[in-house]
């Protein structure tokens, strides 16, 4: 998929760690109800928490399949965090959110 | 040692590692589980083929997508989060620039404003509007947005969008509105045209009568010395039996052209409302009696009998009674006209008295009338069956001149006939004139033979009506003097001192109006009678002789004995 640019990304801030630039990669499969539904979640979140700092690429594997190997992409949706680092996957719509945030290290793990 | 302690730091690593792989996989173990996920990729073939799992809905996404109206799911502040291809073709994009984008991305900016407040609404329940989108191109598309809250397990709350193009429904309304427009258009056109040819129509409706008037007049002029000379022959002519036939026969013709003549004139007047009704209380029994003997003679020539039935007490109305003895007259001569010899013609009158009319029927036994034509009966020029050779003479225009006489009336005409060689009947209807009527007749009091003769100058520049006139006059005992100018009847007045001037109005250099007026200065001739002789006999005509100075105003051709009766009222009176 083209990979619309959604979100304003590029903003000019002090660096810290609140103003960390966040560029993430959501893979869906043309316009599932999953798919959809974690592209709804996530530009939620991203709005409530990253608001003006952030960048999603959509990658749709209908139209290019072989996309998949780079981020070794089993189930979709997945979200993938490049930045920042480290690499973070996220399997699913993103609908529990709590899990959502905890996986994008946007609120401290639980344990186990 | 430090190998030890490597050694360990490795294993930790790889613990961690695996650990991360782990979690990984659980986590993705677990969203299948818990049905976030609903498509695999699948390695076959050392190639990635993407499963999807058709849910239930499948029918319906299936419907969606093929749907002919744009068709869109929008999340948090209009973001579009699901859109069919036909909404892509409406903006002329591929469908993954559509998704993702804020709808109002695709509207007009004018109409961006409105569909935030319109999303705003449409998150609470439904709302709708006109919209433009914006294609790639450039272009605009009339779209109607309708929007409905809906809420999505797993998203939370959206709006369904429905877009429906207004293109052809626009394009239809212009071109209806182009149509109607165009229509009033020729409508008006047509209306103005036809206005202006109504115009043109009674233009030239009026040229014509005005034509026929002047027509009818210039062609009565000639009778009047003719008739002179017929005069004159009559008195002085040989005895030649063959002469006088042939002298009887001018007579006839030019009576007979002078009423066709005077049909035509008064028709055309009364076409030009120029002809006025000189109202007095009548006796119709006794005008219809007197009409009637007038007639005998007409009937008789024809071989036709013609009976009277009026009611013995006298019928008044209030009317012209020349011109209603012409109306007798006309239906009369119609009748003798249309019928053959043996048949039989009865004139009647009776009284109407819950309606207050006085009706007259003449009926006759004649080749009576066609159903189609009685309609245009009592129009100018139309007598009926052109296809007769013309046997029966005339223009056509008694009947016309009847109606219009007795409209000036406040009466009405009609005509009966059960079809051809059945007869016909026309009739006529007169209000009847108030109660408390007297006979009102200024009977003229014929005066004695003259004792003295009277002296005449007769101011004319025609040659021929002067001349035969002065003969006719000689021929009764006058003394007759001729001007052929106004400047000549000047010059011999106070010598021949005129008791009586017959002044044409139209004479060349000096009107007949300025030569009265001199004359008037001349003390010698207080008592002379001044008599405008003149073509034109409108009411206005003769007041504009009154005012110049004329005793009396005579018509064109002047009868002789109209001129008589003239002469023979005493020196003073008005005539």
């Amino acid at each position: 998929m083209n990979a619309p640019d959604v979100g304003s990304g590029e903003e000019s801030g002090s660096p810290g760690a609140d103003e960390e630039f966040w560029d993430l990669r959501l893979y869906v499969a043309g316009q599932t109800s999953k798919s959809m539904a974690a592209f709804a979640n996530l530009k939620r979140i991203c709005e409530e928490r990253l608001a003006g700092r952030y960048h999603i690429e959509v990658v749709d594997l209908m139209q290019n399949p072989q996309l998949a190997k780079g981020d070794q992409i089993l189930a979709i949706p997945t979200l993938v965090r490049k930045l920042p680092a480290p690499i973070r996957k996220i399997v699913g719509d993103l609908s529990n959110n709590e899990r959502a945030l905890v996986g994008l290290d946007l609120r401290p793990r639980g344990g186990g | 040692m430090s190998e030890a302690v490597t050694a360990g730091n490795d294993l930790m690593l790889r613990i961690h590692d695996l650990t991360l792989q782990l979690e990984e996989a659980e986590d993705t173990l677990r969203a299948l589980r818990h049905g976030e996920v609903d498509a695999i990729v699948v390695k076959a073939d050392a190639e990635e083929q993407i499963y999807t799992l058709k849910g239930a809905d499948h029918a319906y996404r299936v419907l969606f997508e093929t749907l002919n109206e744009g068709a869109l799911t929008l999340g948090l502040e209009g973001t579009v989060l699901w859109a069919n291809s036909c909404f892509a073709q409406f903006v002329g994009l591929p469908l993954e620039q559509v998704v993702g984008a804020p709808f109002e991305s695709f509207l007009s900016p004018a109409d961006r404003e409105r569909f935030l407040a319109l999303h705003e609404a449409g998150r609470k329940g439904n709302s709708k509007t006109e919209a433009s989108l914006v294609h790639a191109s450039g272009s605009l598309v009339p779209v109607m947005v309708s929007l409905s809250a809906v809420y999505l397990a797993g998203i939370g709350e959206t709006c369904t969008a429905v877009v429906t193009d207004l293109t052809e429904l626009r394009q239809a309304q212009e071109a209806l509105q182009q149509a109607n427009t165009e229509l009033e258009a020729r409508v008006a056109a047509r209306t103005a045209e036809l206005t202006r040819l109504n115009q043109a129509l009674a233009n030239a409706d009026q040229r014509k009568d005005r034509f026929l008037a002047m027509l009818a007049h210039e062609l009565r002029n000639p009778l009047g010395p003719i008739r002179n000379a017929i005069e004159l022959l009559k008195r002085w002519g040989p005895p030649d039996p063959r002469l006088v036939r042939a002298r009887g026969i001018i007579d006839r013709q030019v009576k007979h052209q002078a009423r066709l003549l005077d049909d035509l004139l008064d028709v055309s007047r009364i076409a030009q409302g120029k002809i006025r009704i000189h109202s007095s209380r009548l006796n119709l029994a006794q005008l219809i009696r007197d009409a009637a003997e007038d007639c005998r003679g007409i009937a008789e020539e024809s071989g036709l009998s013609l009976c009277l039935e009026l009611p013995d007490e006298p019928v008044w109305v209030d009317g012209d009674a020349i011109r209603l003895a012409q109306v007798v007259t006309n239906l009369l001569q119609n009748a003798a006209k249309f019928s053959n010899a043996g048949g039989r013609v009865v004139l009647s009158l009776s009284t109407e008295p819950q309606n207050g009319m006085a009706r007259v029927k003449v009926r006759d036994t004649g080749i009576g009338i066609e159903r189609e034509m009685l309609p245009r009966l009592f129009e100018s020029f139309s007598q009926a069956d052109s296809s007769l050779d013309r046997s029966r003479d005339g223009l056509g225009l008694g009947l016309a001149l009847v109606k219009g006489i007795v409209e000036l009336h406040q009466g009405c005409v009609s005509a009966h006939s059960d079809g051809p060689g059945h007869g016909a009947e026309f009739s006529f209807l007169l209000p009847l004139a108030a109660a408390g009527a007297t006979e009102a007749l200024d009977a003229p009091s014929p005066m004695g033979a003259q004792t003295r003769p009277l002296r005449i100058l007769i101011v004319e520049d025609n040659r021929d009506s002067a001349d035969s006139l002065r003969e006719l006059l000689e021929l009764a005992g006058y003394r007759v003097e001729v001007a052929y100018s106004g400047q000549a009847a000047l010059a011999i007045t106070s010598e021949f001192q005129p008791e009586v001037v017959l002044c044409d109005l139209g004479l060349p250099g000096m009107t007949g109006y300025e030569v009265v007026g001199a004359l008037r200065q001349n003390p010698s001739l207080a008592t002379a009678r001044m008599v405008a002789v003149s073509g034109y006999g409108q009411e206005e005509d003769k007041t504009r002789s009154r005012t110049a100075g004329f005793d009396a105003h005579l018509t064109k051709p002047v009868e002789f004995e109209e001129l008589q009766r003239l002469l023979q009222i005493p020196s003073g009176g008005q005539g």
